[in-house]
């Protein structure tokens, strides 16, 4: 502690005793003022400026009863002492009930006089110390980074105690080595650092030992070198938090035995109190650069998801246009030919009549490919907001589409009672349409007299949050291994002769189904019919 | 049915179209279905709106009877054509039958929404392109009843 706290004033009017005090106060490390006169005191006692005041209560102008009342009760920063005759105790008593410290009584020893004064100012650098404590804990609540905590701890240390060096320590993340967080005396290197397994500092063996570690004197200590040779004490207390060592706080002075137990004290109240702050500060960091990384990614996921749907827009829009605008030109082929066809059918040769018939074939094909492809790019585009629809009404709706294939084929259809889910029904029509029209389409030839007659049965179960639908037929069925493959577009699996088809009907379910939120899946063996299972949202109670 | 033909005069038709695939297509559907017509081609919107004034070269341009309007085409499109042909009364009675390839719910309300008499998605089927211009005859022959153009009296059958 500086010696620049401790101010002395010296009240008497009697110039005797204030030579008097002069000597027997000489031994102390203080500055002495002197005042005669009460007016003139109880201005220098009200400025704040001296620790310890001792003041004689006989004074001309104004009695030391008088300036303790006008100071109104005791200063915070200032003890007083009062001096009083044998026959007025009374007084000193009264003083005491003003705020006086202590008293004493004239004639005095010289020693009482001293330790009085020295206990006094030590109650007066306690509570300097102790005020500065709370200042520095209310400073660190507020302090939000590490750097800052380190340069206050610091700042105190430097108010506080004699000492020329004075570091914070902190572990690196391997717990290897400490490197300095903050400075103050001999500059350290940014990159300086102290490995734990390096003896002779005492940091290192504050740390190692997680306990304070003190060299009253390093020139009688050969085991412990310090980092800068003109240090003769040094002091390191541990920043510990949880049971954990974290980094030490370590000061350093010139002077032999400059570290009292006073100060080993406070050192120690500090690191308990940094090592705790440090540890918010990390943690506070820490959740911020988590969170700050965690808003950088979902920034960056946002932003790649916006440019993933602006690509799929693209992506269906052209879809849309191409096969929008390809139908234009199909359709003049395809016409020209049929008009060709029927035209000039026998008039040239029959190879001529064949070729036609291709193009004519071709060209009806790629018609109905467009159209599907078309279709399959519109479910995105132009599918309806799901609401609660009646299942049942909807596959009643799609089968009156089917109306002349059902009657061809004379294939029997059977469903149980469909329930209401979430759909947009147009779409949903759609699934039914193309899944019953397959179920009639891939049944065994006519000549196929063993065969049973064609027979497709649709269903629905309730499967927690969702309908399971399933659309079993008694048709050729197909490899369990194309299972998947059925539902991609273009995919077929029998020739246009066998089985007439563009390969798209399924692809079309899928992307509804999905659209739906569902799932949709076959199950089949070749020769065994088909099942085609899907799930659609029930309607939430 | 001869008698009725003999009594009808030929339909005076502008087709606004720029594939000459498509026009020829029109004049064989025509053909098949034995309409009496005088068939105008226009190649695009501008050249059917000068045809309409009777401007530059289609000074002697008659007035048709009805007009068959395709909506892609170049310089003009056919809905642009459309606002000014269903707004100059000089040309708002004629029928407008939009025959276009598009099929986009779109199309067909902005078609609409100009006073189109009837929008047409051209079949992909040639037969049943046929039978679409044979259902543009008898469309005709309803609508024609209406305001007669000039000082001639159409005979309908």
């Amino acid at each position: 502690m500086g010696s620049q706290d401790n101010n002395v004033l010296i009240v008497d009017d009697d110039l005797t005793i204030q030579d008097l005090l002069r000597d027997c106060l000489a031994s102390l490390d203080i500055q002495l003022t002197f005042s005669a006169r009460g007016k003139q005191a109880l201005e220098l006692i009200a400025s704040g400026a001296f620790q310890v005041v001792v003041l004689d209560l006989m004074l001309p102008e104004m009695s030391g009863i008088e300036i303790l009342r006008r100071l109104e009760g005791r200063l915070p920063g200032t003890e007083i002492i009062v001096l009083t005759g044998y026959a007025s105790v009374r007084n000193a008593v009264e003083a005491l009930r003003f705020g006086a410290y202590d008293y004493i009584v004239k004639p005095f020893h010289v020693n009482d006089i001293r330790a009085v004064v020295k206990r006094a100012l030590e109650k007066q650098r306690l509570e300097a110390r102790l005020n500065a404590i709370h200042a520095f804990s209310r400073e660190m609540t507020l302090a939000l980074s590490v750097a800052q905590i380190g340069e206050a701890v610091l700042d105190i240390i430097g108010r506080m105690l004699d000492a020329e060096e004075s570091r914070l320590w902190l572990l690196n993340d391997t717990r290897t080595a400490l490197y300095p967080l903050v400075t103050r005396g001999t500059p350290l290197d940014a990159a300086f650092k102290l490995p734990l397994n390096a003896a002779g500092n005492v940091a290192v063996a504050a740390v190692a030992q997680s306990e304070r570690f003190y060299i009253p004197d390093l020139a009688a200590d050969a085991a412990y070198t310090p980092i800068t040779p003109a240090t003769r004490s040094e002091l390191a207390v541990p920043l510990t938090v949880k049971s954990v060592v974290i980094g030490a706080l370590n000061v350093a002075s010139s002077a032999a035995d400059a570290f009292g137990p006073n100060d080993v004290a406070l050192l120690s109240t500090l690191a308990a109190q940094v090592a705790v702050t440090l540890e918010n500060a990390r943690l506070f960091e820490q959740a911020q650069r988590e969170i700050a990384e965690r808003v950088a990614a979902e920034q960056a996921l946002a932003k790649k998801a916006a440019e993933l749907e602006r690509s799929n827009d693209e992506l269906r829009q052209f879809a849309y246009i191409i096969s929008h605008d390809l139908q234009e030109p199909l359709r003049v082929v395809g016409s020209y030919t049929q008009l060709l066809a029927q035209r000039y059918e026998g008039q040239l040769d029959e190879e001529a009549d064949e070729f036609i018939a291709y193009v004519v074939d071709g060209a009806k094909r790629m018609q109905a490919m467009i159209k599907g492809l078309l279709a399959y790019t519109q479910v995105g585009i132009k599918g309806k907001d799901l609401e609660p629809v009646d299942a049942q009404a909807i596959l009643e709706r799609a089968l009156s589409g089917l109306q002349v294939a059902i009657q061809e084929s004379q294939v029997k259809i059977e469903s149980a009672r469909l329930p209401t889910v979430m759909a947009d029904d147009l779409q949903l029509s759609q699934v039914f349409q193309n899944l019953v029209s397959n179920a009639i389409r891939f049944q065994p030839p006519p000549a196929d007299d063993a065969h049973a007659p064609p027979h497709v049965h649709i269903s629905a179960s309730r499967q927690g949050s969702e309908w399971l639908f399933a659309v079993h037929d008694n048709g050729i069925g197909f490899d369990p291994k194309h299972s998947e493959r059925i539902f991609e577009i273009f995919q077929r699996l029998h020739t246009q002769t066998e089985y007439p088809g563009t390969g798209i009907g399924l692809a079309v379910c899928k992307k509804i189904i999905e659209r739906h939120n569902g799932r949709i899946w076959a199950e089949s063996e070749p020769g065994n019919g088909a099942t085609f299972y899907f799930t659609l949202p029930a309607v939430s109670e | 049915m001869s008698s009725h033909r003999q009594a009808e005069r030929p339909i005076t038709i502008l087709m606004v179209e720029d594939n000459p695939g498509d026009v020829r297509l029109t004049i064989e559907a025509l053909k098949e279905n034995a309409i009496d017509h005088a068939l105008y081609v226009a190649k695009d919107g501008i050249e059917a709106l000068a045809f309409l004034r009777h401007e530059g070269a289609f000074a002697n341009a008659p007035q048709p009877d009805l007009i068959l309007l395709d909506i892609n085409l170049p310089r003009k499109n056919g809905l642009e054509v459309l606002e000014v042909i269903k707004t100059d009364p000089a040309s708002k009675h004629i029928p407008v039958v939009v025959l276009t390839t598009s099929s986009s719910e779109d199309d067909i309300r902005r078609a609409y929404d100009r006073h189109a008499n009837c929008y047409i998605t051209k079949p992909i089927d040639v037969w049943e392109f046929f039978d679409v211009v044979k259902s543009i005859k008898e469309f005709w022959q309803r609508i024609a009843q209406l305001p007669p153009s000039g000082n001639e009296t159409l005979i309908t059958g």
